[in-house]
């Protein structure tokens, strides 16, 4: 039923493939293996930003399709910038929300003012009105440490989905208006997703696929949760 | 095709609203283009390395912006092949 086999081939040794991904998430791709790693690149991992507006480690990048407003999360928190990143402006979070790192976003398709991010130790917060207050939207959750977020609001005729990974907890949505989380699935098997995405090509099953980036490559699985 | 280098970290994902088969991905290697829903990558030469963040813009899809774990913005009006600096 999976169009997209694992396709993964390696002439060194260390990337020999690996066995493949129970249930149902497929492993899509990461072909050609690089003869040099660049050592430097993951030197500057964790660091701060500098000549940055002091942003701090990016984690999440938005654009709201309404007003083209850019949305960032940060290791610092939460910004917004309404010229297309030159400068931005800190956004308001409830002291007793205030999270360490903002980790992904979700926006609904149909109601651009309603906003949710992931969060690295307050799970998720939500926002119903563009930005300008944010309130905790993490009942059910299984743990707090939210490591990203997703929509699907493709199928007008379908309640809304809206996912978010828990580490070391699975996958969760909620569907349509309803406001508890659900866990629906464990996820990838490496379970260190750092972006999700429901992406608009049919499955063939009457769904669309959902796609995980993780540090083991990009995995996809059905949405038939 | 080239593809995306194995067993690395994807710290990004973003796939295009209008054309869902154009997607891209971000490494520290750098930023990867697939039009062919994921099947084949290809690296965009003229992006940033340390690729934290990319976001196709919902209604403009040839718009992307690209946020580097430093907290750099980029922005590429022509779907990726060339990126500007924005701060």
């Amino acid at each position: 039923m999976e169009s997209i086999q694992r396709i993964e081939r390696s002439s060194h040794s260390i990337n020999r493939p690996r066995p493949p991904t129970p249930g149902r998430w497929r492993r899509i791709l990461s072909i050609a293996a690089l003869a040099v790693v660049i050592a430097l690149a993951f030197a500057t991992l964790g660091e701060a930003a500098e000549g940055a507006h002091d942003i701090g480690h990016l984690h999440a990048l938005l654009v709201s399709p309404a007003d083209g407003i850019l949305w960032i999360g940060t290791h610092n928190g939460l910004y917004r910038s309404s010229d297309e990143g030159k400068s931005w402006q800190p956004v308001k979070i409830p002291r007793d929300l205030a999270a360490m790192d903002f980790m992904g976003f979700a926006q609904d398709p149909t109601s651009p003012k309603v906003m949710y991010v992931g969060t690295h130790n307050r799970g998720v917060l939500r926002t119903t009105d563009g930005g300008e207050t944010w309130s905790a939207f993490s009942t059910g959750l299984g743990g707090l440490d939210v490591h990203a977020m997703a929509v699907d609001g493709y199928n007008p005729t379908q309640p809304r989905r809206l996912y978010a990974f828990v580490m070391d907890k699975g996958l969760y949505r909620i569907l349509g208006d309803a406001s508890d989380w659900k866990r629906v699935d464990d996820g990838p098997s490496n379970p260190d997703v750092r972006a999700l995405q429901s992406v608009n090509i049919p499955t063939g099953m009457g769904g669309i696929y959902l796609y995980a980036a993780t540090s083991e490559g990009i995995f996809r699985s059905p949405d038939c949760f | 095709m080239g593809g995306l280098p194995a067993n690395k970290t994807v710290y990004t994902f973003a796939a295009d609203a209008t054309d869902p088969k154009i997607m891209f991905a971000g490494l520290r290697d750098g930023a990867f283009k697939s039009t062919d829903g994921g099947e084949g990558w290809r690296r965009l030469n003229a992006a940033p390395k340390d690729v934290a963040a990319i976001a196709i813009h919902p209604t403009k899809p040839e718009v992307v912006f690209l946020g580097t774990a430093q907290g750099k913005i980029f922005k590429s009006t022509d779907g990726g092949q060339t990126w500007r600096a924005q701060n």
